[in-house]
């Protein structure tokens, strides 16, 4: 029954069809997580019957070959006698022993080069706490920020108003100086150089303690290096000295926080939680073959997917109860990869994915492979 | 054109989306035309049928049942269905679609938004689906299009038979 003429009953549908045309092309264009997450309720119920049905389909059709399993299979064998990455990191960021000094091991959570941080997966309960210094190997890193329960902030020293004392030490002579971080891509400016003599270029910058260190690190002299000093842009007439920062390739994934009074432990704890699940669906019905689904896996903000103990793809999506995942062979992973000595590629932990997860193959994943799906342990939420 | 239908597509749905995966696996799976689409266009063969109705309840049931099979957003497949309907009803009212070649270009056409928006679908779930080979689909879709859907021919000899 029509309550309007049937020309205004025609033109009111054709501008709400045409509304929710464009509103769903900018949802597809322009995701909207809340949206998403709206539509894959909705569509649970018919996704947990039709998702499992198409990948039994898709599983007694195009079943994996043999062969390249087996020989995966060998380089998996191979790989497992490479060096895992935390160790890898462990001995390259171990810092020089200084008396009264203890070197607490902590995993970084994140990497934010823009505000020249890094956001450390353990706080105050691992005896962090502010002021300390954050070092890898004999590099100086920074200084902690801020130490709340269950996380921290390192500010790093080329981090944008970051001020740090340091020695520029020439063959002859050695100059007290301050460098000012300007921002993190850009070389810190030497904010004040000591009168007493002229800088040159080359000249090795080490970092300098200050009077509120603890004793034994004020002792120690000058163990840690910042980098080399460089003539920058002319400003005014005047030379402009600079040190270009750099973040260690191991300090992406832990550093070394000084300490006087520590717990028990050294280490933080890892930084990942796991769940099991199984391939569900080993193809996409549209995309193709670089995509499956898996599940049911309980675990919030999933990141990667292991097979065997090995990265084969990073979780992209979860909608209906599955985890949608990029299938990723270890040629494919590019810059987000390490390589050790050995050929062991490892997850550099960028963009969101853990660290130090050993990369392997996927050519031997079927439907009902059993998986584990992984994802950074959550840390608390920043307190007010 | 009559419709056909509903108790025959909706199992044709369901068969299609479950068989999708295996379809897409498979040698030449990637070179497919969406079965979706399709299906769609089975469903509603009258590119001037009243907007509402039959045209909107295909289009959200296809879209949720692709949606079950794929990483692409069901709002991809929402939108990417509706306008290929949109599209087909506006080249229809302006292409003679007696020759293979329009009807070609109108399914072409129709395909399209739904082959763009499955690439930038494939580009937010970490890239990797050819271009190529996604609007080679949109091609293959008006190939099946144009075959299979043209129009009943005029026949002069109808035309001046005489009532009985």
């Amino acid at each position: 029954m029509h309550f309007l003429l049937p020309d205004a009953e025609r033109s009111r549908r054709v501008l709400a069809c045409g509304a929710a045309l464009v509103g769903s092309a900018l949802l597809a264009l322009w995701p909207l997580p809340a949206a998403e997450r709206a539509a894959g309720a909705l569509l649970m119920p018919v996704a947990a019957v039709v998702t499992p049905a198409a990948g039994w389909i898709a599983d007694r059709v195009g079943a994996g070959p043999l062969e390249a399993a087996a020989a995966a299979a060998s380089g998996a064998e191979e790989l497992a006698a490479a060096p895992a990455l935390a160790s890898w990191e462990r001995a390259a960021g171990r810092p020089p022993a200084l008396r009264g000094v203890a070197w607490l091991e902590v995993p970084v959570a994140e990497v934010r080069l823009a505000e020249g941080w890094l956001l450390l997966s353990a706080g105050r309960e691992h005896g962090l706490a502010e002021g300390q210094p954050v070092v890898f190997g004999d590099q100086w890193l920074g200084r902690i920020l801020a130490a709340p329960q269950g996380r921290a902030v390192a500010e790093l020293w080329s981090a944008p108003g970051a001020r740090t004392g340091v020695w520029l030490a020439g063959e002859r002579q050695e100059l007290r100086a301050v460098l000012l971080g300007v921002r993190f891509a850009a070389p810190a400016v030497a904010a004040w150089v000591e009168a007493a003599g002229e800088p040159s270029p080359g000249m090795e910058v080490r970092w300098r303690p200050s009077e509120a260190d603890p004793a034994s690190l004020r002792a120690a002299g000058a163990p840690f290096r910042v980098g080399r000093l460089e003539p920058g842009p002319r400003r005014a007439g005047a030379a402009v000295w600079t040190v270009a920062g750099e973040l260690p390739l191991g300090a992406e994934g832990r550093v070394f926080v000084g300490a006087e009074a520590v717990g028990p432990s050294l280490v933080a704890p890892p930084a990942l939680v796991r769940a099991a699940a199984r391939v569900i669906l080993p193809v996409d019905g549209v995309l193709g073959a670089g995509w499956m689904a898996s599940g049911p896996a309980e675990i919030s903000a999933p990141a990667a997917v292991s097979c065997g103990g090995r990265v084969v793809g990073e979780v992209v999506g979860t909608r209906g109860g599955f985890q949608w995942v990029r299938r990723r062979e270890p040629a494919a992973w590019g810059a987000r990869a390490l390589e050790l000595s050995g050929g062991a590629l490892y997850t550099r932990g960028l963009d969101g994915l853990p660290r130090g997860l050993r990369i392997g193959s996927t050519e031997t994943l079927r439907r009902g492979s059993a998986l584990e799906v992984v994802a950074a342990r959550p840390l608390p939420p920043e307190e007010p | 054109m009559k419709p056909p239908r509903w108790f025959l597509v909706w199992p044709a749905a369901l068969l299609l989306t479950v068989a999708a995966p295996a379809l897409r696996a498979g040698q030449a799976g990637s070179w497919l035309p969406d079965p979706w689409l399709l299906l769609l266009l089975c469903a509603v063969p009258d590119p001037h049928e009243a907007v509402g109705g039959r045209p909107v309840f295909s289009v959200v049931l296809l879209g949720a049942l692709r949606s079950c099979v794929t990483v692409a957003s069901p709002f991809s497949a929402w939108a990417g269905l509706g306008l290929a309907l949109a599209v087909r009803r506006e080249l229809h009212r302006r292409l003679v679609e007696l020759r293979f070649w329009a009807r070609l270009a109108t399914g072409t056409a129709a395909a399209l938004p739904l082959a763009l928006l499955d690439l930038r679908s494939a580009d937010l779930a970490g890239g990797g689906a050819g271009a190529a080979a996604v609007l080679l689909r949109a091609a293959a879709a008006g190939c099946v299009w144009a075959a299979a859907f043209h129009p009943p021919r005029w026949s002069p000899a109808e035309e001046v038979e005489p009532a009985a």
